[in-house]
């Protein structure tokens, strides 16, 4: 049932009730930082497509597939999810999903570093590389998620006004 | 986030219960969306307005809307320099006051 609107700026002040409304707030607001299970698969799938297109022979279109959806899946996401500092588009997001989202990004980028430096290297290779990255990234998106929501509903305290 | 301890201040309109927690949303959630402050909140669209109308005159929170394809137009929240240093004296003010 929605609460009427209590604009009462002259009531008593109690610092107890209103760090617990304000705590409140924030732990309903960073609930919603839970993405459901084929978002992190999809997730997992692009990120693949990326190392394997940057890798493999002729397969341009496999890394092009990969960072287009990578940028729309983001920002379908931030619509879901409604908070801007849950998107992935924005370099916050590592911060608050520590550390799995880092770990996800290095063990991507190590993929991605594989596959360009050693460039003969058989299609295999740069499958298995492509398919480390993107489960990787599908395991550690839970985790992550679990991290950020720690992180936006944790405790108030004077420092978290910015 | 500045690293200056804020200088403890009561500030009458951050401190309306629901704009305290509209406060404190976007402080953590940085730019947050209607829907998600209306329900984060339980409130009524009309009231959930109405407080944003009040920060929004007193310069601590901005507005972006964003018109999407269906027709459809979001509002982004952000709190702003002034509403962040705000919400920090008040938050001094009211530590200063817990027991």
């Amino acid at each position: 049932m929605e609460s009427h609107s209590n604009d009462n700026s002259s009531q008593p002040v109690d610092p107890v009730a209103a760090f617990r409304v304000a705590n409140d707030a924030q732990a309903r607001m960073a609930a919603r930082v839970r993405s459901p299970w084929w978002v992190h698969a999809l997730r997992g799938l692009l990120v693949a497509a990326v190392v394997y297109g940057l890798g493999a022979p002729d397969s341009t279109g496999w890394m092009l597939l990969g960072v287009v959806g990578l940028i729309a899946l983001s920002r379908r996401r931030v619509r879901d999810v409604g908070v801007a500092r849950a998107n992935p588009e924005r370099w916050r997001f590592l911060a608050l999903g520590a550390p799995w989202a880092v770990i996800a990004l290095l063990v991507m980028v190590a993929a991605l570093t594989f596959v360009v430096v050693a460039q003969d290297e058989p299609l295999w290779q740069v499958g298995v590389a492509a398919g480390v990255a993107g489960l990787v990234t599908l395991a550690l998106g839970p985790p992550a998620d679990a991290s950020a929501r720690r992180r936006l509903g944790g405790e108030l305290g004077v420092g978290d006004a910015r | 986030m500045s690293g200056a301890a804020p200088e403890p201040a009561f500030d009458a309109v951050v401190h309306a219960p629901q704009r305290l927690q509209i406060c404190a949303m976007l402080a953590r959630g940085g730019e947050v969306e209607f829907g998600v402050l209306r329900e984060g909140l339980d409130v009524s669209d009309a009231t959930l307005s109405k407080h944003l109308k009040t920060l929004t005159e007193a310069g601590y929170v901005e507005l972006r809307r964003v018109q999407r394809a269906k027709g459809q137009a979001r509002t982004w929240v952000t709190l702003t320099a002034a509403g962040s240093q705000a919400l920090r004296g008040h938050f001094a003010f009211l530590q200063s006051l817990a027991p």
